[in-house]
This record gives structure tokens, C-alpha cells and sequence, in this order.
């Protein structure tokens, strides 16, 4: 054994160039106009349950287990915000 | 909670759902890569004979399409990520779970750790796929048996771990071993392969990870098996010679390197009886892999915590086999490339 097998935990590595900058903007605003919005409705979310669905209402929705519909929702809006952001990262313009 | 398939916490199960999507949501970038690969890299004369070399030309070359550089971010956050992201998972739902943990404590089967026991130098404090060192946390074991596995590899591998292993343990030529002994068993995947396709055989697995086996270990006794399961090196497991039937293994090769590897085939040898066989599973062999399928195992390697893969996919396992004195040694692949040998009567 020639080498540091430890040095495989956390190899050095620099992957992207300056010229992906703007890139990593556009995905990082992107992605903070997701969190935004799913804040905004998760809020909005909370206060109609905490007003209008019981004491523990909060604490059931913890526990609950979405149904299929549900699932199938949240398997869709995942899979088109990574597409949408691994898209614009690695938005192809050929070689450098 | 049951104690294996968690439910895991809305919150865990998002995180791995979104790292689990990651990885899927990169496949267009990477035929993109593999375009790029085709049309631009060369490789000069035969790969293997200077890896690094040819990686770093390779690299050199792909390194002007963003493609390239994005995927190989991506990957290595995921690298980053998935082992904490698995922790906070386990640790969310421990409270719920601990009580199924500690009832699988008690059953049929064996633990015996050993306090004395000297970590090898390949082995000690490596992150193993990132996902932090075997020990690295007090529940390891559950963490990388039940949820990375399960939860992640499996899924991203889109196959089933257990029929796999359960097809490979099967290729054993016999079925009346009365001795098994499963070598490097880990969380005991590979082991309750062993147990299903041989039900009758007392079962035997030897691991240098404590928190591995407590997981096996548990597993057992979930399902009232009565494996006997022992902190030791699969070099040198202890056993009196010729006190097992069958020895196997299933992906363990490729965490040790090539010094490591011929320990592991003496080994198998010695604790065989005679006419008993060996049977051993593991990754694709470099020499039968092309230029761009061994840049990409080679580079998921270095980047994927696997400091011992590219030594040990280059090892000529039939070879091994022969020096350690098996007979009737075949081999079969790609994945998982098995060889197979048989001790003389």
C-alpha cells in the first residue's frame, strides 16, 4: 500500500472555473425564489391550520403520512426544481 | 418503529429524496459528459498503463465544458452531504427506534468484539464512501446498513441488494455446507443471502467494524438466526483450519488492497476443508473495462472514498485464487465479476 488511504476522505478538488460564476448566480437566485415561495406558503400554511384546524392540528400534520396524490406532487416539483437548477448550472454553451 | 425500513421523519425523508433526485437529475449532464468524452479525449496507448496520466489529460481536456465541471461539483457535494444528511435522518427518528434496536439485541445470535483488536493501517479512520469512517458513529452500523444502503444505494442502483447477493451465494455448487463463513460481512447483507440460499449451514461472519456487526448482528436475531459474528480481520480470522465448508465474500475485495487481498484467499484456504469451496464477489476488473468506463470507476473511486478500488480492480483475482491453492478456478463478470475455486480433497 503506497498510499494515504485517509487522503480519500476528503479529496482536494477545484471543479469550476471563474467562467461559471454567472451560472452559480443565476441557480443560487433560483433556487432562493423556491425557498421564498415554498416559506411564504408553508407560513401561510401553518397560520390557516393553527386558526382553523384544533389544538393539536400542528402537531397531527408531523405525523401524517401524505397520501398518493400527495406524493406523486411532491416526486414532480423536486425532480423540476433540480432540473432547474442543475440546468442553469451546467447550461451548455460548447467548450470554453 | 419497525426496526428495519424506517419510517423515516418527513424532514429526513426529504433530504434523502432530494440527494437520491440529485443524482438522477444529473444523467442528462452526464451523456453530455460522455459526448464530449467521445468526441474529444484521447487516451494514449493502453489506460492502465499510467492511469494518472491519462486521467489527467482526460480531465484536461473535458475541463473546458461546463458540463463536466458541474457534474463533478455535484457529485462531490453529494459525496459531502450524504453521510451527514443520513446521520440526522437516524438521529431524528432514534427515540421512536431505539427500543426495536435494543429488543433485536436479544435473540439467537452472537456478538464477539474484541477490545484488544489493532485496526489495520488501510482500514483505520477511512471514510469508506464518504459517508464517514465504519466507527464513526455509535450507530454506524444501522446508519450505513440500513439507511445508506437501503435508502440511497440501492435506490440509486435501481436493483435489489438481497436478490443479487442471494444470486451470487446461489452459484455455490453445493447445497448441503454445513460451515459457512462470510468474510468482511459488514451490516450482513451478503450474510442474509447466505442464510436464505443456505438455510440449514451454521453461519459464521467475521468483520473488523464493531458497529457493522452490532447492525448483523441485530439483523440475526430479528429473524432468529443463529449467526455467530466476530471482530476479526478476514486475514486472520483465528478459526482452526479446515473448520468451514464454504468461504465467501460479496464486495469486500475492493475496500482492501492487493497485499491484502492474497491474505484474504490464504485465509479462505486454510479455514476450508478439504473439498470445501470459495466464492468470492466483487467489482469490475480494469482489464476488461474500456478507456472511458475505467476513467469513470477510476475517478468515482478517488472521489467516492475508495482508496483502495483502483489497486484492487486490477488484481487477477483468478491468480490469487490459484496461489492461495484453489483448484477449478473460474471467473465470470462484469458486475459483480465472481471467482470461484475449490479446496482438494
Amino acid at each position: 500500500m503506497t498510499i494515504d488511504p485517509t487522503s480519500f476522505n476528503l479529496p482536494k478538488a477545484k471543479f469550476l472555473s471563474a467562467d461559471d460564476l454567472d451560472s452559480v448566480a443565476r441557480a443560487l437566485l433560483s433556487l432562493t425564489m423556491e425557498l421564498a415561495v415554498t416559506n411564504d406558503r408553508l407560513i401561510a400554511l401553518e397560520d390557516y391550520v393553527a386558526t382553523k384546524g384544533g389544538v393539536d392540528a400542528l402537531a397531527q400534520i408531523a405525523q401524517h403520512e401524505p397520501g398518493q396524490a400527495a406524493r406523486d406532487a411532491m416526486v414532480a416539483q423536486r425532480e423540476k426544481l433540480i432540473a432547474t437548477i442543475i440546468g442553469t448550472l451546467a447550461q451548455d454553451d460548447g467548450p470554453d | 418503529m419497525k426496526f428495519d425500513s424506517p419510517i423515516l421523519s418527513a424532514r429526513g425523508q426529504s433530504t434523502f429524496d432530494f440527494l437520491n433526485g440529485v443524482v438522477v437529475g444529473l444523467g442528462d449532464v452526464s451523456k453530455k459528459v460522455d459526448a464530449a468524452f467521445a468526441q474529444q479525449c484521447t487516451v494514449d496507448g493502453d489506460f492502465l498503463t499510467d492511469i494518472d496520466a491519462n486521467a489527467r489529460r482526460i480531465e484536461k481536456q473535458l475541463g473546458t465544458h461546463r458540463v463536466f465541471r458541474v457534474s463533478q461539483l455535484v457529485g462531490d457535494w453529494h459525496a459531502r452531504n450524504h453521510g451527514p444528511v443520513a446521520i440526522d435522518a437516524f438521529e431524528q427518528i432514534e427515540p421512536e427506534l431505539r427500543p426495536a434496536m435494543v429488543a433485536a439485541e436479544h435473540g439467537p445470535a452472537s456478538l464477539t468484539l474484541d477490545p484488544d483488536a489493532v485496526p489495520p493501517a488501510y482500514w483505520d479512520k477511512v471514510a469508506f464512501h464518504r459517508t464517514g469512517a465504519w466507527d464513526s458513529h455509535p450507530d454506524m452500523g444501522y446508519i450505513h446498513g440500513e439507511l445508506v444502503h437501503k435508502g440511497m444505494v440501492a435506490k440509486l442502483m435501481g436493483s435489489d441488494i438481497l436478490a443479487q447477493r442471494k444470486q451470487t451465494a446461489a452459484r455455490a455448487p453445493r447445497r448441503d455446507y454445513a460451515d459457512i463463513l462470510d468474510m468482511g460481512c459488514s451490516s450482513g447483507h451478503f450474510t442474509n443471502a447466505l442464510q436464505l440460499v443456505f438455510p440449514d449451514a451454521r453461519i459464521v461472519g467475521v468483520d473488523l467494524s464493531p458497529r457493522m456487526l452490532e447492525h448483523a448482528w441485530r439483523v440475526a436475531n430479528l429473524h432468529g438466526w443463529a449467526w455467530e459474528l466476530h471482530q476479526a480481520d478476514a486475514q486472520h480470522t483465528g478459526f482452526a483450519d479446515a473448520s468451514f465448508d464454504l468461504a465467501a465474500s460479496y464486495i469486500l475485495l475492493h475496500e482492501i488492497p492487493a497485499e491484502t487481498i492474497r491474505g484474504v484467499f490464504a485465509e479462505a484456504f486454510r479455514v476450508l476443508r478439504p473439498g470445501g469451496d470459495m466464492i468470492m464477489a466483487d467489482v469490475p476488473r480494469y482489464g476488461d473495462m474500456d478507456a472511458l468506463a475505467i476513467w469513470k470507476a477510476d475517478r468515482a473511486a478517488r472521489f467516492g472514498g475508495e482508496p483502495h478500488w483502483r489497486e484492487s480492480a486490477q488484481v487477477d483475482l483468478a491468480a490469487v485464487a490459484r496461489d492461495a491453492g484453489f483448484v477449478e478456478v473460474t471467473t465470470s463478470g462484469p458486475f459483480p465479476y465472481v471467482v470461484q475455486g475449490h479446496k482438494p480433497a
